[in-house]
Parts: structure tokens; sequence; C-alpha cells
């Protein structure tokens, strides 16, 4: 979603393209209903947003005019820092562990020979979509409490004496965040995965390749753009997720999106615009980072 | 290669085991007598499915969920294949960029979406109505539609309304009936995703509903914060069995390729 890859213009071409763009303007028309509510209202709510942040505030009221005090604010608290850096910390593992557990899914799926059962196995991989992601830590929560499944079944085998704390903390929140990632993680993954040429697999092998180099230096390779768009999706989901971390973290996993919450309902919403920036400047900064990353690496392989 | 696949075919289980176990105990437990979810059950009974008919709020959050939803999602398959039809069929100056914004909604976070949909409808004067959440939904359904609907077009051959287009039919007519009817299926897994996507977001909507509107998600949401007892999992069972139904109408009307259409949304980008 970030590389795109300009095509060199065709001289050859260039007079037939000339005339294909006199009559270009019907297919913006094709565009408006698509372009008109995302500018109204995705861009007019970030732009509100930004006007939010510099209004100033003090004692429970928003006043008016521009003013950098609440950006001075949050760059001051260090609790706004940690839960940050919480957030970010929590994006990455919940991503890379996705992504990690999706792969091999992924292929395993490509591989498979019978159509039936591999629409089956694609339905299950989707169908926690049908539930709500608050079921789903209710869910968990039956699952990983102190008395809960998870923790019966360990004492009772004998692994553990005591039940594992996993419910309210990181444990629990990045099992539930995992599992609230996975489709999303799979779903950009089957289409490259499905795309590596078979033959340069039997190429790799024939040129006597074992099975850790064929994967590393040919499967690997060949998809990494789906891996890469894989992990910024889940960390995008991640860092933004609200619902999750707060049923699940039980107030002791804090993530930015929770103190925006919090801060929406004690009407500090200057501060929560600003706190809400933060997280998107986050995700920006991840999508720049990678994509740049993905660019010069790709030109170094050609 | 066959401990490759071996390895990768158990990676496969446990992802397929570890996305369902969950699911499976809500049903289980929704039919727990104990109203903690002592495990295992001391008893079973329906009291919790009694318990979820006493309350009002839920049929209504429910219904008005489906409607936002059908909507919303409608809404977003006509307009992301429209946006799909120009992205993938013509080349013109800032193509990229619009390519850009309709895919932006997935990397911004939802929280910052849904805050800021809230000041903006509060100040537009939407702020309450069903009409606001439609249009949220909407914005953040798009980059799922021109992505499945934009992987599909580029994998259907041009010829065909060629053809059509040299027996004389106008651009409009020979989309309509040349390379519709091949993009039916795709069409109708972009519009099950949206819903089901709609019909389940929480994140940003939380922000925009007002208290006399809440969607279910959100007043199950609320619920859960107050209550642990299994009157969710009775709720959500019943969910649980009407999606796999509705799943399985649309398996069988348009044969199972409507959910495996799914995977090849990405196909058209590397």
């Amino acid at each position: 979603m970030v590389q795109s890859t300009p095509t060199a213009p065709d001289r050859a071409a260039a007079p037939a393209r000339r005339q294909r763009m006199r009559r270009a303007a019907p297919r913006y028309l094709l565009v408006l209903p698509a372009l008109v509510p995302l500018t109204v209202i995705f861009l007019g709510s970030l732009a509100q947003l930004a006007e939010l942040g510099l209004r100033p505030y003090s004692a429970g009221r928003i006043g008016t005019g521009v003013t950098l005090d609440n950006v001075r604010r949050f760059a001051d608290d260090p609790y706004t820092w940690r839960v940050l850096g919480d957030t970010v910390t929590l994006g990455v593992v919940c991503a890379v562990l996705a992504v990690a557990l999706a792969y091999p899914m992924a292929l395993a799926l490509h591989r498979m020979r019978s159509a039936a059962l591999r629409a089956v196995a694609v339905f299950l991989i989707f169908s926690p979509l049908l539930t709500s992601v608050v079921v789903r830590a209710y869910g968990w929560n039956v699952l990983l409490g102190d008395g809960g499944v998870v923790n019966r079944f360990l004492v009772d085998i004998g692994l553990i004496e005591a039940p594992l704390r996993m419910m309210y903390g990181f444990p629990a929140v990045v099992i539930a965040m995992v599992h609230v990632l996975l489709p999303f993680a799979v779903f950009p993954l089957l289409g490259v995965v499905a795309q590596v040429p078979a033959s340069a697999v039997a190429a790799a092998h024939d040129l006597g390749a074992n099975r850790h180099q064929v994967f590393w230096r040919v499967t690997f390779p060949l998809t990494r753009y789906g891996v890469v768009l894989s992990l910024q999706l889940c960390f995008a989901l991640t860092i933004s997720a609200f619902a999750t971390p707060a049923l699940l973290g039980g107030g002791r996993v804090q993530v930015l999106s929770g103190l925006v919450y919090t801060n929406v309902g004690a009407v500090d919403w200057p501060m929560a615009a600003v706190q809400s920036y933060a997280l998107l400047f986050i995700a920006l900064a991840l999508v720049g980072v990678v994509s740049l990353a993905a660019r010069l690496t790709g030109r170094r392989r050609g | 290669m066959n401990r490759n696949r071996a390895f990768t075919l158990t990676a496969l289980l446990l992802g397929l085991a570890f996305l369902v176990t969950p699911l499976v105990f809500v049903v289980v437990n929704s039919f727990n007598d104990s109203g903690y979810g002592a495990w295992p059950p001391p008893g079973w009974s329906l009291r919790w499915y009694e318990r979820l008919a006493e309350q009002d709020g839920f049929g209504r959050a429910a219904l008005r969920s489906l409607g936002i939803a059908a909507v919303a999602a409608l809404a977003a398959v006509a307009a992301g294949t429209a946006a799909a039809v120009s992205l993938t069929r013509f080349r013109y100056p800032g193509r990229g960029l619009v390519e850009s914004l309709l895919l932006a909604p997935l990397i911004v976070p939802k929280v910052a979406i849904g805050l800021g949909a809230f000041i903006l409808f509060l100040q537009a004067g939407f702020y309450g109505s069903d009409g606001a959440l439609v249009g949220l939904h909407l914005v953040l359904l798009l980059p799922f539609t021109v992505n499945i609907v934009g992987g599909a077009l580029v994998r259907i051959p041009l010829v065909y309304e060629q053809a059509a287009r040299d027996l004389g039919a106008g651009p409009v007519r020979a989309f309509v009936s040349a390379t519709l009817p091949q993009l039916r299926r795709s069409l109708l897994a972009a519009y099950v995703l949206c819903f089901m996507i709609s019909f389940d977001e929480v994140d940003a909507t939380v922000f925009v509903v007002s208290p006399d509107q809440l969607t279910l998600p959100v007043s199950m949401y609320q619920y859960l914060q107050r209550y642990q007892d299994p009157t969710l999992a009775a709720l959500s069972t019943i969910l649980i069995g009407a999606t796999f139904a509705l799943v399985a109408v649309v398996m069988a009307t348009a044969g199972t390729s409507a959910v495996s259409g799914l995977h090849s949304g990405r196909e058209r980008r590397r």
C-alpha cells in the first residue's frame, strides 16, 4: 500500500496515452463515491482532531485560540511516555508473534491439494471475525482465569502446582490480541505465498540447497513484501486496539488508546486529541521506516 | 519437502485450534450453571438464556447494528467497486495519491478516526444519528472492498468487455454485462467481510455512539465491564449460530469460492 511501482513511460505509446488522457474525465467520476466520504469524514475527522489538540485547556474548560500547551503537557508527563512505550512494545510483540504463526499457516494452505479442505481451513481462519472482540475477550476470560480451563488442565496433568497468573496482565492481552490479529496477518500472506514460482524452489533444490537454505534464500525473500504488509497491518491494529487491552488488561496494562478513552470521559478532549495524534505518528513513522527499509533492501538485491 | 509439509501443517492445525478454542468455550460456557464460569461446570442450565431474554437493550442494539452493517457494507461495496475499476483500468495523474488515501484508514489508528469523527459529527449536528455511524463505518470498510474487488478485477481478462464494445455496447453496458457477472463472487465475499467488520466494530464506534444509540458490540462491551456472568456467552452463542447459518447459506448459494475468494485480495500488488 506504500510501494507503488510507477511504470516507465513508453515513448512509442506517448501519443496514445495523451489521447486516453483527454477522455479521462469520467474516470475521476468513478473514484468520487469513495473519495468524497473519505475526504469529508476521514480527512475531516483528522482535521477536527488536529484543531482540537491545539485548543487551550484549563480547569475542565476548552478555550478558543491556538496553543501548543497540550503538546507540552503530553511531553512533560512521564506516565504518558511509559504508556506510549508499553503500547509500542505490545504492538511489536503481537505483530511479530501473529505473523510468525500466520506465515507457516499460509504456506500450509498454499500446499494443500484438496480444494474442499482448503475452503474449510480458510473458513476456520476467518471464523473469529464472525464474533465480536468483546465475545472473544469473554472467551479468554473463561480459558485463562486462575480457575479457568487452561490452569485446571495444567494442574491436573501435574505440569504446574499453582495456577499461572495470566488474566489481567500482559500475557492475556498478548494472547487475545494475537487471536484478533491472526486472520488479518494471514490475509496479505496468502496472495504472495501463492506467487512464489515452484520452478525457483525446484531449481534451488537441484542446486543442492537444503530446505532451510531454500526457505531463507528463495521463498522468504520472494514473499518479503507480504510479510512487511502483514506486520504493518498487525502493528497498526494493535496500537489502536482498545477493547481487548481494556477488558483483559484489567487496568494493569495501559495503552495509549485507553488513555484517549479515559480523557474523553474526563472532558480533557484536547489531551485525547494530542494522544490520538501521537498514535497516528507512531503508525506513520513505522510505515515510513518499513517501506524505506524494504525499498533499500529490494534495490540491493536487484 | 516432507518435513516442510509436516511443519507447516502442524502450524496450521495449531493455529486453527488456537483460533477456534475461545469460540468453543464461549458456546460451552453459555450452558454452564455456574455464574463465574467455574470449570468443570457444576451443572448445565439454560438460565443465562432466560436472563438474556430479560435484557431489553440487546435486542434494540442488535437491530441497529444489523441495519448499520447492511447499509454501510452495501455503500462500501458500491463505492469501493467503482474506485477499484478506476484504479485498475486507468492510469491518470493523482492515481497513486487516490490509492494511498483509499487505503489510509487501515493504517490510521481507529481511536484517532473515532475521536475525530465524534468531534466532526458533533460540530456538524449529526451526532447521535444512524447516518453518522454508517458514514464512519463506510470509511473504515472502503480499504477492504477496494483491495478485494481490485484484486479480482486484475485477474478478469478484458477481452469479453472489448468484445462487447466491438458489438456496439457502451462502456457501462459492456462492463455490466461482461465483467460484473465474473465479479459476483468477489462482490459477495467483500460484502460479507464488510458486514462482519461493521457488525463487530468497537474501537472507533465507541467514541461516536450516543448513550441512547448503542450498537450491539458497544453495549456488550459495556455489559462485560460491569458483569462477568455468562449472559454474554448466551448472546454470543446465538450470534455465532446465526452467522454460521448465514455463511452456510452463502456457501450453498455461491459455492465455497465465495469464502476462498478472500485470499486473492492482495494478489495484484507485488
